[in-house]
């Protein structure tokens, strides 16, 4: 019963950082029409920022965390943008898929080549420690990861469905033609996707990459386990990619426990063949009309 | 026609004569061109033809080589290994292809990309059949008609058969009946289906029949390098693979031989980069998918083009 | 009868677009099928098509129950059909457009795979391109043809797998009087002389009266008149449901 409590926590934990990262690709699919390979790495990027904000720049974590934060909206947001996403808009969904896997295995390299191969450790900004809860001792630090992030997610979602500026990024999402009719500003809005999307990144680097430290290869499942969330959850639906970040979380570390450590990958491929199987459109998506 | 027929002689003749001048390493690029120029035509009936965004062509390869390299030396001989692992290439397509093409696009990217990490999985971790992260060492060369092609200049020729047979099957099934309706999927699959044809089957056969190139590909590239382990398969190679197709024009029929012999020898020239080859290769795709998306043989048809409007 | 359909409904968020349609066509008549705009006409179509699952209501093919059958079990079963926009292969010949229009329907898959190139169906094809007077075009692209001939390989294509039935959507949009003209007769003669039945879908009531033989009036999803065209063309409702809509 113990270790059930404290997979759970460490689930919901893993989970909310895969729903960080599978919203903001959600969102830049469906507003911005940009289908992102690097996401994943987009995640490892901004802990190799932190990092060297700390020991070349001699800052103190907070700091170096806000000007990460900076340097992401920079960076994974507006340059990507500018440098890969635009010019790409113009051509079919193959030549993005190419050009952003590209992307992924650029930052990964740059990262590998110019600061290292190795693993890195990692501040702790959160508390660390465990907590005792009626006789189970639960990690203090998984469940602060778990409220930060499903803070930040619940956040987004309240921003997405209760401010204008929200509202119409979901307007821009469903129907960009109707949304310029309307009068929503759209570059403006497709423009803070990209920023939004770089924000998540960056909280969930600062979350993840204490347990799993600083490694040029933290993409690489991380990002598996975040398209899996998406289209488990729903690939039109925010919402959709929270459920499934956590679902796929819950599974990842229930399975690594009790079923095999070695294929714990493969079990959230399982949950996607299955979902493929009996609901397409995904656990909240809605489901398209018949083309063929 | 005419002018056709005399450009693939003229291709044909340099492709003999010119390992005659290459030291072994020459040849041995050259015969990695032949069977990455199967693997990404096999791709191109998928992507070119079928229109679909597949990530897993490293898997399939690893597929045909682990299969053949497991099923040689069990008395079976290369001969009869070839066809199984060809075979179980194109049977695991069907099996992938099923759930994967119920949805589309930017989908099946993602369960191709899935599919691939988990073939990679599945050879690390079963070592008692894959040797795990070690591979399978000491394959051999097979012998024709008794034979060797243990040489670098014979199993060459040995790879340039192997492409001039694919080749041969994939313009004849073109030309088939099979060929125009995976034309007509690619054009207007609403207006396919609407005339009978089975949209969903011919995308899945697409799909599995480009697999099964894979798959034939992989069973010669073990040979050829005479082991095999997981590390050559993984995403890195699906994307060389994708881009052999889309840098040679998809559903162009020569652009994987150009596509193949571009992304070949790009880490050889890269080569002087040392480390940062892979950062240094990783830019270029990213600025040529900018600057010329629709491929080489795009370019090369515009310019075409203009030659003959200005003739 | 060829076809029967019977009480369709189609609510789309709260907008009943066909409210209970039931029309049966006889084996060797072409009807009409008109409707202001907005009347439910496409909506009926895309029903019986399987384009669109009705919310009731039943499509029998002569007696056998073809509701909500997808399209290519639709197109085996000898529904042929064309559509509002133009759906060619642009980039196949005229020839191979109607080769593959005809190809999936006698065989197996895997004897196609063995077939000769036009699966036998070269002596159609050459026949419907001269009726539709394309032979001159055999091996042109069909994204090189006029959008008039581009209309009549969209029909010949619908009649390559010899279907019993085959509707129209909205042939005359875009095309020209004289090109209209023609593919009407050569409508009429096709029907005449091989028998095919035909569903049209139009709002161009000339082109209805003249080459059909019985017309139906669609008006906010019901049909408010059956019958022979002149007398569809005098009665009130129709006058009404089109002037005073």
């Amino acid at each position: 019963m113990d270790q059930f409590l404290q997979l759970l926590v460490a689930g919901l934990a893993t989970g909310a950082v895969y729903a960080l990262a599978a919203m903001g690709f959600t969102l830049l699919w469906q507003t911005a029409g940009t289908i992102n390979f690097a996401q994943g790495e987009f995640v490892m990027l901004p802990a190799f920022l932190m990092l060297g904000w700390m020991s070349l720049g001699g800052l103190e974590p907070w700091p170096a965390f806000a000007l990460t934060v900076l340097c992401s909206l920079l960076l994974l947001g507006l340059a990507f943008k500018r440098a890969l996403a635009d010019p790409l808009m113009r051509h079919d969904v193959l030549t993005m898929v190419i050009a952003t896997i590209a992307l992924g295995l650029f930052l990964k390299e740059s990262v590998k080549e110019l600061w290292s191969n190795e693993a890195q450790p990692f501040p702790d900004l959160l508390p660390v420690g465990s907590l005792q809860l009626g006789g189970v001792v639960l990690s203090l630090r998984d469940i602060v990861v778990f409220l930060a992030a499903a803070g930040l997610a619940l956040g987004l979602q309240l921003f997405l469905a209760r401010t204008r500026t929200g509202r119409s990024m979901q307007a821009v999402a469903q129907n960009r033609e109707v949304a310029r009719i309307v009068g929503i500003d759209v570059p403006r809005m497709v423009l803070l996707t990209f920023l939004v999307n770089a924000l998540l990144v960056s909280v969930a680097a600062l979350l993840v990459t204490p347990v799993y430290l600083a490694k040029f290869d933290l993409g690489e499942s991380l990002g598996l386990m975040a398209f899996i969330a998406a289209i488990v959850g729903g690939f039109n639906q925010t919402r959709g990619a929270l459920v499934g970040g956590l679902l796929v979380g819950l599974l990842d570390n229930f399975s690594a426990a009790y079923l095999s450590a070695a294929y714990r990958n493969a079990f959230p491929l399982l949950l996607l063949v299955v979902i493929i199987l009996l609901r397409p459109q995904g656990l909240l998506g809605r489901a398209e009309e018949r083309q063929v | 026609m005419m002018l056709r027929a005399l450009l693939v002689a003229a291709g044909l003749a340099v492709l003999v004569l010119l390992p005659l001048g290459l030291k072994s390493y020459g040849i041995y690029l050259l015969s990695l061109w032949a069977l990455n120029t199967v693997a990404a035509m096999g791709l191109n009936l998928t992507v070119g033809q079928a229109g679909q965004v597949s990530l897993a062509q490293a898997a399939f390869v690893a597929i045909g080589a682990y299969t053949a390299a497991l099923l040689a030396p069990l008395g079976l001989g290369f001969w009869l290994a070839l066809p199984l692992a060809v075979g179980v290439a194109f049977a695991v397509g069907l099996v992938v292809g099923f759930p994967a093409l119920r949805v589309q696009h930017h989908h099946l990217a993602f369960v191709t990309l899935g599919f691939n990490a988990l073939v990679i999985l599945v050879l690390r971790n079963e070592e008692w059949l894959t040797g795990g992260t070690y591979g399978i060492s000491g394959i051999e060369r097979p012998d024709i008609l008794g034979f060797s092609t243990f040489g670098a200049l014979p199993f060459y020729y040995l790879c340039l058969g192997v492409l001039g047979a694919a080749s041969l099957a994939m313009w004849w099934l073109l030309r088939s009946p099979w060929g125009r309706a995976f034309a007509g999927l690619r054009d207007n699959p609403l207006r396919a289906a609407s005339l009978g044809v089975d949209v969903r089957a011919y995308t899945l056969l697409a799909f599995a029949i480009g697999s099964a190139y894979g798959g034939l590909s992989g069973a010669f590239l073990g040979p050829l390098v005479e082991y095999v382990d997981p590390t050559p398969f993984g995403l890195e190679t699906s994307l060389a693979l994708l881009l052999m197709v889309v840098v040679g024009g998809a559903g162009s029929f020569w652009g994987p031989f150009l596509g193949a012999a571009l992304v070949t020898l790009l880490p050889e020239w890269l080569r002087v980069a040392e480390g940062f080859y892979l950062m240094l290769y990783a830019l270029l795709v990213m600025v040529l998918m900018i600057l010329c998306p629709s491929g080489l043989m795009g370019v090369l048809e515009r310019l075409a083009g203009r030659l003959r409007r200005a003739s | 009868m060829l076809l029967e359909v019977s009480g369709i409904e189609k609510r789309f968020s709260g907008v009943q677009a066909v409210a209970g349609v039931s029309f049966s066509v006889a084996q060797g008549e072409i009807l009409g099928v008109i409707g202001p705009n907005g009347s439910g006409k496409s909506t009926l179509f895309n029903c019986i098509l399987g384009q669109l699952r009705p919310d009731a209501g039943r499509v029998r093919l002569e007696g056998s129950d073809v509701t909500g059958l997808a399209p290519v079990r639709l197109a085996r079963a000898g529904i042929g059909r064309t559509f509002q926009m133009l759906q060619v292969f642009g980039r196949l010949s005229v020839r191979q457009n109607l080769l593959l229009a005809g190809q999936e329907h006698r065989g197996t898959r895997l004897g196609r795979l063995l077939a000769a190139p036009d699966c036998g169906l070269g002596g159609r094809a050459e026949e419907l391109m001269g009726f539709f007077r394309l032979g001159p075009l055999a091996d042109a692209p069909a994204a090189s043809l006029s959008y008039g001939q581009q209309k009549l390989l969209d029909l010949a294509m619908a009649l390559m797998p010899e279907p019993r039935l085959v509707l129209l959507d909205e042939p005359a949009g875009g095309v020209n009087l004289t090109m209209l003209r023609e593919m009407g007769e050569l409508l009429v003669r096709w029907n005449r002389e091989r028998g095919t039945t035909f569903v049209v879908i139009e709002h161009n009531m000339d082109f209805i009266l003249r080459h059909t033989s019985r017309v139906v009036v669609l008006a906010q999803g019901r049909i408010i008149a059956d019958g022979a065209p002149e007398a569809v063309r005098r009665d009130a409702t129709v006058i009404e449901a089109y002037l005073g809509g």
